[in-house]
Parts: C-alpha cells; sequence; structure tokens
C-alpha cells in the first residue's frame, strides 16, 4: 500500500496536534516495509511557510504583550502584574525554536524512509492546468499534481491512498475524479489510514 | 528597507533603529563595515542616529550613522545579554525570528530599566559610553518598540 502524505502531516508531528500518534504509526509502518510513505517535495518548504506564520502570529503577540507591559508599568500600583509577564517572551521563544527543530526532525525522518516526489517540469506542467480551471490554490495545486504524477508512474498494483486534513480545499468531485483516474483514494484522517491494509475496502 | 526594529520616543520619533541578522558569525569589524556598505547599497539608510546590528553572539553600534561611516563605534558581547531569552541554547542554531524575539524582549527590559541599576553591569559600557542611555532615559516616558512581523 502507498499512502500519500502532504504538507499538513508534517505540520501535525511537528506541532504536535491531535493526529500525531496516528502520524507516528504512519511513518512505523512505513520504517517496517508495511506501506510505503510519499510526500511531495513542495511541501517541505510549504511546511516552512506554516512555521513562518505561526511564528508571526507568535511575534505580533510578544509585540502587544510589550504594549501591555508598558501600559501597565504606567500604573504605579500594578507594576507587579507587568513582572508576572516577564518570562512570556522567553516562553513564547521556547515554542518557535522548538517547533523548528520539530520540523527539521520531521523532515529528518521523512528523508530517510519515505519517497519524495519532486517537483519537475510535468508536474509543473499538469498544476499550470489545475490554475486554468481554478480547482486549488496553488500550493495544493502543487501537492494535487504531485500526488497524481507519483500515482501515474507508480507500478504494480499496490493500493494508493491519498491523505490530508485539508477537506475544505480538496473535498470536491473533480479532484475525486481525477485522483480515482490514476486508481487513487483520498482520506480526510490519519488515523484511517494508519489502520489500513491491502485488503481495506477502498471506501475510506 | 525597514529595520527590524525600531524605537520611538514621544511623538513617534525614532531613536534607534535594530537589525537582526543569523547565520554569520563576522572575523572582525570590517566585515561589519562591508555589511553596513552592503546594506546602504541596497537602499537601507537608518533614520536614526543610532544603528545597531545584533549577531546571534555580538553587536555592533554606530552612532551618528548619517556622517556615512562603515566602521561601528562600538562591539559587544551579547551572549550575556540574550541568555535571559535564549536560556544556555547554542545561539548559532538560532532562527531570525527567535533572536529577533529575544532582541526585542532585551530592548523593552533595558529601556524600563534605565534607573541605572542595569547600567552597572559591565556589559553595558558601550550603551552609556555612545550617549544612547541618555537619549533613551531623556525619553523613556514615552516609549514605543515596533517589530517588524
Amino acid at each position: 500500500m502507498i499512502v500519500i502524505v502532504e504538507t499538513n502531516f508534517l505540520v501535525e508531528v511537528a506541532h504536535i496536534r491531535t493526529e500525531v500518534a496516528a502520524c507516528d504509526l504512519l511513518i512505523e509502518r512505513c520504517r517496517k516495509g508495511e506501506l510505503t510513505l510519499a510526500v511531495p517535495a513542495c511541501s517541505f518548504t510549504e511546511a516552512w511557510h506554516v512555521w513562518q506564520s505561526d511564528t508571526k502570529v507568535l511575534r505580533e503577540h510578544q509585540n502587544k504583550l510589550g504594549e501591555l507591559r508598558r501600559a501597565i508599568r504606567s500604573r504605579a500600583p500594578y507594576q507587579g502584574l507587568s513582572d508576572q509577564l516577564t518570562n512570556i517572551p522567553t516562553e513564547l521563544i521556547n515554542i518557535v525554536e522548538s517547533e523548528k527543530e520539530k520540523v527539521l526532525q520531521i523532515q529528518q525522518r521523512l528523508l530517510d524512509i519515505a519517497h519524495i516526489i519532486p517537483l519537475d517540469i510535468r508536474i509543473l506542467r499538469h498544476l499550470l492546468e489545475l490554475q486554468a480551471v481554478a480547482l486549488l490554490e496553488p500550493h495544493d495545486g502543487a501537492v494535487l499534481a504531485s500526488v497524481v504524477q507519483y500515482c501515474k508512474e507508480s507500478s504494480g498494483n499496490s493500493k494508493k491512498v491519498f491523505v490530508t486534513k485539508d477537506a475544505k480545499d480538496f473535498s470536491k468531485p473533480d479532484i475525486e475524479t481525477l485522483l480515482n483516474s490514476v486508481s487513487c483514494a483520498i482520506s480526510y484522517s490519519f488515523e484511517a489510514a494508519s489502520r489500513l491494509d491491502e485488503e481495506t475496502d477502498n471506501s475510506i | 528597507m525597514h529595520p527590524d526594529i525600531t524605537i520611538y520616543g514621544p511623538g513617534q520619533n525614532p531613536l534607534l533603529s535594530v537589525e537582526v541578522l543569523t547565520g554569520v558569525s563576522p572575523p572582525d569589524s570590517n566585515w561589519v563595515a562591508e555589511f553596513r556598505q552592503h546594506m546602504v547599497k541596497r537602499g537601507f539608510e537608518p533614520i536614526t542616529n543610532y544603528f545597531l546590528l545584533i549577531l546571534p553572539d555580538k553587536g555592533f553600534l554606530w552612532r551618528n550613522v548619517k556622517d556615512s561611516h562603515m566602521q561601528p563605534d562600538f562591539e559587544f558581547d551579547m551572549k550575556l545579554l540574550l541568555e535571559p531569552f535564549l536560556g544556555k541554547r547554542d545561539v548559532h542554531r538560532i532562527s531570525e525570528q527567535a533572536l529577533t524575539m529575544a532582541v526585542y524582549g532585551w530592548l523593552d527590559e533595558l529601556t524600563t530599566a534605565l534607573d541605572g541599576t542595569a547600567m552597572n553591569n559591565d556589559a553595558y559600557g558601550w550603551l552609556v559610553s555612545s550617549g544612547l542611555y541618555d537619549l533613551l532615559k531623556k525619553n523613556s516616558s514615552m516609549i514605543l518598540i515596533e517589530a517588524r512581523t
């Protein structure tokens, strides 16, 4: 069985979100040779965009916190309250660096065990076609074009499943039809995908 | 180009521009002067008299920036100053985002400790000698720190 994952798989693991255990199980099953994991190369860079966006939000909070502390400090009776907020910037930095390390770690783990789908000229041509019909935003389009190209080139009768948490953007009849044309099912749950095997029915 | 961090005084009067840079470990102040020259060529000319360049382990301060001299006036150790925010982690592996957050936190603390207590610290000799301490203290009632995100 081939399980193709994308950016939100890396984010799930790096940011320790709700389905991280299922993602770890998929990695472990891949390591044992029970399944093949494949990841579009473009998801590696997109994972950093996600990290940067999340970091931007934390930095904005830090700026607001600085303003808040200044406002409190100017009110003599409440200076103690300002001191209670002293450690928050350090904790925010810890979060930023910890999540950066986790992105690096999951990328290294995937490089060691997964198939990385290169972003080549055929995928870029397919991406242009997808853009022309405005089926997906560019980054999601690059993922879909990568998945389709990879499935086309995969030999053998292994079952293929594309797993994404992004049901909002990918759950469209045209996309399911496109994936079906290359014998690929789609799932919106890492947990469900982690329990799949060759014998399981394709209706996920 | 906007600096990573700007400190303003009353009336949004910019007092200090700060640029934060990771991924380099300059061999000497000549390298820093070349870097500064490169910044000017690319259109970055601070609008403030004081300009700070912060690297993970070192800081460089220019005063009277508009005189266009490229050699920094002061060079100082940053490790100790940022340690409350970065802990003991390897500063050469830190992201620019985290370093900027640490510098913001440090400047925030610094500008609220201008009563002189912190200035007894040897690590702040450059701050006093450069005149930046007096400038910040004079404006301390209305300081605003803005970080570009």
